[in-house]
C-alpha cells in the first residue's frame, strides 16, 4: 500500500483536517465498490496520494452504528425501463435500471433534470406501471404495497388540502383507512410531535411557512408509519437553511422509524449528507452511471456539511453526474 | 375619501347622465330620458303591475337554471370519472352549443306550450353546456400533486370525490353556475318575447307595441338589476365557499 502523508495535500486547500494520523490504516480490499472512482486531478498531479487518502477517509468512516433494528422491507429494482408512449413515437424514460435498496438503507438518487428520476420513484409507488423490467417493494409488487399502506410519498410541493388544518390534513390517510375520530386524532398529534410541529396542529396550511408546510406533508406521509418512504425532491422548493434544517430533522425521524428511504433530488449536497448509498442517473433514457457509497458517521449535524470528506464526497458525485451527461452526449451525437 | 364601494357605483351614474344627456337631445318619445324611466319603474314597483310578471320570469329561471346545475355538474362530474362518457357527450354539447336556444324556441312551443315548461327548456339549452364544461375544467384543474398524493393515502374513487376533487373543483363550478343563470336569463327574456302570456320579456313587449315607451326602459332596467342581483348572490356564495376553503385570495 502506498504511504502518504495527507498534510501536504490538505493544507494545499486550506483545509483544517484534525490530526492527520501518521500511519493511515490500510484499507481492507473491496472498501470502495468497483464502480466507484476517487476524485482525479484534484490536487493536480498528486492523484495517487489523494487516492490513498481517500480510502483512508472512507475506511476510518466505517464505524457507524447506525443498525436498524427494525426490518422492514427492501426494495428491488431489476432491469426496469419505462417508455412513454407520445404522439411522436414513444419516449424512453428509463432504461434498463436496476438497484437494491436494502432494508432501513438510505439511497439518494441523483441526476439531471428529466433524466427519470420523478419516473422512477412514481415507479417504484405504484403510480405508473413499468413497460419492462420488475419492481418490488418487501416482496410484493409496488401496487399492492400500495394498498397494504406500506409506501408514503413526499412531493416537491406539499400537498395539503388548504381547508384542513395541519392535524386534519395528517389525518387524511387514517380517515380514507377508516379510523375512529379519537385514535385519529391521538395518532396525528403524535406524528406532529414527531416532526416538531404539535404547537402548530391546528393552524392552516396558508399560517404555516414552507419549510413547515413540507413537515406537514412529511407527518401525513409517516402517520401510516410506511416501511418505504419514497421523497421527490421534496425539499427543493426551500430556502437553504431551512432545507439544510430539514435534512437533520428528516434524518432523525428516518433513523427513528428505520423506513427504506429512496430520495431523488437534483441537488449533490443533499444527496451526499442525506444518504448511505448516492446512485447517480445519466440523463435520457436515465440509467444508473455509478453508485457512490457515503460512509460518514451518523448521526450527521450540519458541522458535516463544512467537513473535508463531506466535501470529497460531494467532488466525487459532481464528477460522476458530468460523466453520466458526458457519456449521454456521446451517445446522442 | 373615495371608497371603492362608491367608485364601483359610480359607472351607474356616469351611464344614466349619459342616458339623460343624449335622450335630452334627441327629444324622441322611442328614446325618453332618464329622469322620465325613473318615475315609470317606480309606478310599476308601487302599482304592482310588474309584480307579476317578475314573479313568472323568476319562476322560469329558478326551474330552469335548477335543471341545468343539476344535469351539467352531475353529468360534468361523471365526464371526468368514465372517459368514454366524455368522448361520447364532448362532440354533441359541443355541436349543440353554437344552436341558439332561439331557434328551437318554435318547436318547443309545439310541444310544450306557451307556458312554463318550453321556457325552461330554453334556459336549460342556453345554461346547460357552460355550466357542463367549467365543472370539466374545474375537476382537470385539480392539481395533479394532490390526488396522487390522496391515490397513495388509499383513497378510493368515491373518497377521492368527496374529500379531495369536489372541494377543489367547487369555486370553478360556481363560476360555471353564474356565466350558465347570466346566459340562460338572456335567453328567458327573448324567449318570453317571442312567445309568452307572462313574463318581463312579454312585459316589455306589450309595453312597446302600446306606445308606453317609459315603461318599456323601466323594465330593462328591471331585468338588468334583476340579473345584477342573481350574479352577486351567487358571487356571495362562491366567496363564502372560498373562504370556508381556504382558497380566498
Amino acid at each position: 500500500m502506498v504511504r502518504v502523508t495527507i498534510q501536504g495535500n490538505v493544507r494545499q486547500r486550506g483545509l483544517r483536517w484534525p490530526q492527520a494520523p501518521a500511519k493511515p490504516r490500510e484499507p481492507p480490499g473491496g472498501a470502495l465498490p468497483r464502480q466507484t472512482n476517487p476524485p482525479e486531478r484534484l490536487h493536480g498531479k498528486m492523484s495517487l496520494q489523494y487516492d490513498a487518502a481517500f480510502l483512508y477517509l472512507c475506511v476510518n468512516n466505517v464505524q457507524r452504528s447506525v443498525e436498524l433494528e427494525t426490518a422492514t422491507v427492501d426494495i428491488n429494482i431489476q432491469q426496469l425501463s419505462v417508455t412513454y408512449a407520445t404522439h411522436n413515437g414513444s419516449i424512453p424514460a428509463l432504461h434498463d435500471l436496476s438497484l437494491t435498496a436494502r432494508s432501513g438503507e438510505f439511497v439518494a438518487v441523483i441526476g439531471p433534470s428529466g433524466c427519470g428520476k420523478s419516473t422512477l420513484l412514481r415507479a417504484v409507488g405504484g403510480l405508473i406501471p413499468p413497460t419492462s423490467g420488475t419492481i418490488t417493494v418487501g416482496g410484493v409488487a409496488p401496487d399492492t404495497a400500495r394498498r397494504q399502506r406500506r409506501i408514503s410519498f413526499v412531493f416537491q410541493k406539499p400537498v395539503l388540502l388548504p381547508w384542513r388544518t395541519a392535524r386534519q390534513n395528517v389525518e387524511v390517510p387514517l380517515q380514507i383507512a377508516g379510523w375512529t375520530r379519537s385514535r385519529r386524532v391521538e395518532t396525528a398529534q403524535r406524528i406532529l410531535q414527531l416532526v416538531g410541529l404539535e404547537a402548530f396542529a391546528d393552524a392552516y396550511p396558508h399560517q404555516l411557512s414552507g419549510g413547515m408546510q413540507q413537515r406537514v406533508a412529511l407527518a401525513r406521509a409517516l402517520v401510516l408509519e410506511p416501511a418505504a418512504l419514497l421523497l421527490d425532491e421534496p425539499f427543493s422548493a426551500l430556502d437553504e437553511l431551512s432545507r439544510e434544517r430539514l435534512h437533520v430533522e428528516l434524518l432523525r425521524i428516518w433513523e427513528l422509524t428505520g423506513a427504506t428511504v429512496l430520495f431523488v433530488t437534483h441537488a449533490l449536497t443533499e444527496a451526499v449528507f442525506l444518504a448511505d448509498r448516492v446512485l447517480v442517473l445519466s440523463s435520457s433514457p436515465g440509467t444508473i452511471v455509478t453508485e457512490i457509497p457515503i460512509k460518514l458517521a451518523r448521526p450527521r449535524t450540519l458541522a458535516l456539511l463544512e467537513q473535508e470528506d463531506f466535501l470529497d464526497y460531494v467532488i466525487l458525485a459532481r464528477q460522476a453526474l458530468r460523466r453520466g451527461q458526458e457519456e449521454a452526449k456521446a451517445l446522442t451525437y | 375619501m373615495l371608497n371603492i364601494r362608491w367608485l364601483s357605483f359610480s359607472g351607474f351614474g356616469l351611464l344614466a347622465a349619459v342616458w339623460e344627456l343624449v335622450a335630452q337631445v334627441l327629444a324622441s318619445p322611442v328614446f325618453p330620458p332618464f329622469s322620465r324611466v325613473l318615475p315609470a319603474l317606480w309606478y310599476l314597483a308601487w302599482s304592482g303591475q310588474a309584480w307579476h310578471h317578475t314573479l313568472v320570469s323568476i319562476q322560469h329561471i329558478s326551474l330552469g337554471f335548477l335543471w341545468a346545475a343539476i344535469s351539467g355538474v352531475s353529468i360534468g362530474i361523471a365526464m371526468t370519472q368514465y372517459r368514454p362518457l366524455a368522448l361520447i357527450v364532448t362532440p354533441v354539447v359541443d355541436a349543440v352549443r353554437p344552436v341558439a336556444a332561439l331557434t328551437i324556441f318554435p318547436l318547443l312551443i309545439l310541444i310544450l306550450g306557451v307556458g312554463l315548461w318550453s321556457k325552461t327548456m330554453v334556459i336549460w339549452w342556453t345554461a346547460w353546456p357552460p355550466i357542463l364544461l367549467t365543472t370539466v375544467q374545474s375537476v382537470r384543474q385539480v392539481d395533479p400533486f394532490v390526488i396522487e398524493a390522496a391515490r397513495l393515502d388509499g383513497a378510493g374513487r368515491r373518497a377521492m370525490l368527496t374529500w379531495i376533487i369536489l372541494p377543489l373543483a367547487t369555486p370553478g363550478i360556481i363560476t360555471g353556475l353564474r356565466i350558465g343563470l347570466g346566459s340562460g336569463w338572456i335567453s328567458l327574456v327573448a324567449a318570453e318575447m317571442l312567445g309568452s302570456s307572462a313574463g318581463l320579456g312579454y312585459a316589455i313587449l306589450v309595453s312597446s307595441q302600446t306606445f308606453a315607451f317609459p315603461a318599456m326602459y323601466a323594465v330593462i332596467i328591471l331585468i338588468a338589476l334583476i340579473g345584477l342581483a342573481m350574479n352577486s348572490a351567487l358571487a356571495g356564495v362562491q366567496r363564502m365557499v372560498e373562504v370556508q376553503l381556504c382558497v380566498h385570495t
